[in-house]
């Protein structure tokens, strides 16, 4: 792999190149596999509205990841570079706000239908930095391998959202004695009828704390088309899979969510029922249930695999990390494999639920190849483990990263 | 009331500035790249399934990128939940050939039997 110096300068070129060509080409030959291979690669990097050059997981429905170069910009992922994720083909490619409506249904007193102008004015906005993770980020470092979109470590983001509060417009609606659960549906819809639609529920506690919102803002421009135009759903501290796009109707209903369009909280999106959330490599689980929070991680993003360093002189090692909401407590590195670790300074705290920037000087004494890793504590207490645990589909890896240099 | 007496006077008056923005904003819209991506041809029966049926509802590249090496009792597995999971129209004998295709195309072909090779579809089935 080249060195992060001539990638990231590839990347750079790349950019430019497409900016000056079509809108929508495909971007000349640059590493995009981060790590990861594939049974017929490589996945090229292309040019979607509203966004840099990503890398192309699937073409259809859309799917695109950040190349991980982004993630050294700072603690906030810009809108153009943050990673796109659709289940079902059958995607939106117009919302006229005229027309646009968010139905709120179910066992409410009164149903709402609310264009985007009233949801804004519904409640007074509140607005809340987090991070948006795939559930399956960094699927393509399971072992053994497992099927699903194969992505490294770029299906992340971490953004500024306002919104009002889901816990107003539920109020506005008047939940009924006996409301169990609130599900979520976008205007994504499946090819075939026999195929589920993209549906998600939360609790209906959860639904009415304060965290859930209806966001239409991200880092102060309305939301780009592909992540959800106009309004999408932010659960800070959960996974992505919950953060329903071009949302169009909120049902609270009375019992826990089944049935034909229920499968992404049925059959998809579950791990094992168990503490670790996760099997022996190989073996199915007895028990799942629906994914939820993110475990702490951690990532250097300074410098990347197969990069060249020098020894004898002082560099800042750089990076992020987050956990599920309780906040990152400290943050760790070690430059001989795991044998030592160091304090990292953290950096400027935007939430509880937000990328932490972190930075550490580091020296090497040495010359030859050389690991690097960073761990992450939570405020709760949470470590990142130092092997990798497995569970079937592939879900919420969050084991000590480590990245192979060579110091000359 | 009319669309425009709505926005005029509806009851979000303090933000009137913002419904005049969406009184006279035009549909946002998108287009997508083209879809360029293939399957990687084959002589096994499974191919021109893969064609017709896996491509209703997604692209290619959904198999191109999936992990090398894998058996063809996993691809089959993973066909299995497509047919009952996702709702793929494929039979219980499509299933079995789309196995055999991506197994010997994508994955481990030394799982890949010469008795599977030789299996055929029984008769033209309409997709």
């Amino acid at each position: 792999m080249s060195s992060p110096l001539t990638r990231r300068s590839f990347i750079q070129t790349a950019g430019l190149m497409a900016a000056a060509a079509a809108p929508l080409a495909a971007v000349a030959d640059v590493d995009t596999s981060e790590g990861v291979t594939f049974a017929d690669g490589p996945r090229p990097l292309v040019r979607y509205p509203g966004k840099r050059p990503l890398i192309r997981v699937t073409t259809r429905p859309p799917h695109l990841e950040t190349p991980f170069t982004a993630f050294n910009e700072g603690a906030i992922t810009a809108n153009d570079a943050f990673f796109v994720r659709y289940h079902l083909a059958n995607i939106p490619l117009s919302v006229d706000l005229a027309t646009y409506r968010l139905a709120v249904t179910g066992v409410v007193q009164t149903p709402l239908s609310l264009s985007l102008a009233d949801l804004k004015a519904l409640a007074e906005p509140v607005e809340v930095v987090a991070v948006n993770q795939c559930s399956g980020n960094s699927r393509g470092f399971f072992a053994p391998r497992v099927f699903g979109a194969q992505l490294a470590n770029g299906s992340m983001g971490n953004a500024r959202w306002v919104g009002v509060p889901l816990r107003k417009v539920l109020e506005q609606a008047g939940v009924k004695p006996g409301a169990k659960q609130v599900t979520f549906d976008g205007l994504d819809k499946p090819v075939l009828p026999a195929t589920s639609d993209f549906r998600k529920a939360l609790d209906i506690e959860h639904a009415l704390s304060e965290e859930p919102l209806l966001a239409w803002s991200m880092n102060g421009a309305d939301l780009p088309f592909l992540n959800g135009y106009p309004v999408k759903l932010i659960v800070p501290g959960y996974f992505g899979t919950y953060w329903v796009k071009h949302l169009a109707t909120i049902e609270v209903i009375d019992h826990t969510f089944e049935g034909h369009d229920a499968l992404f909280m049925t059959t998809a999106y579950r791990v094992p029922d168990n503490e670790c959330q996760c099997v022996p490599p190989g073996t199915p689980p007895a028990k799942t249930r629906p994914i939820s929070t993110l475990p702490v991680r951690s990532f250097i993003t300074s410098v990347v695999t197969g990069a060249t360093l020098h020894a004898g002189r002082t560099i800042q090692l750089k990076g992020i990390a987050f956990d599920g909401g309780s906040g990152i407590a400290a943050v760790e590195v070690s430059i001989d494999g795991g044998r030592s670790w160091r304090a990292a300074e953290l950096g400027r705290n935007l939430g509880r639920y937000s990328f932490r920037e972190w930075h550490a000087p580091v020296r090497f004494a040495n010359k030859g190849a050389a690991i690097l890793q960073v761990r992450a504590t939570s405020q709760r207490g949470e470590v990142q483990p130092a092997t990798a645990d497995w569970n079937p589909a592939g879900y919420r890896r969050h084991v000590i990263e480590s990245t192979s240099v060579s110091i000359v | 009331m009319s669309k425009l007496a709505r926005f005029l006077f509806g009851a979000a008056l303090p933000i009137l500035g913002c419904f005049a923005a969406v009184g006279l904003a035009k549909p946002a819209d998108i287009q997508l790249p083209p879809e360029t991506a293939q399957l990687r041809p084959s002589e096994l029966a499974g191919f021109v399934i893969a064609a017709q049926k896996c491509s209703l509802c997604h692209s290619a590249d959904y198999i191109n990128f999936q992990p090398p090496g894998m058996t063809l009792t996993q691809w089959t597995a993973e066909m299995t939940k497509m047919q009952h999971t996702y709702g793929a129209p494929i039979d219980d004998t499509e299933v079995k050939l789309l196995g055999i295709y991506l197994a010997a195309t994508y994955g481990d072909a030394s799982t890949v039997s010469a008795a599977d090779r030789a299996m055929t579809a029984p008769s033209p089935s309409a997709p």
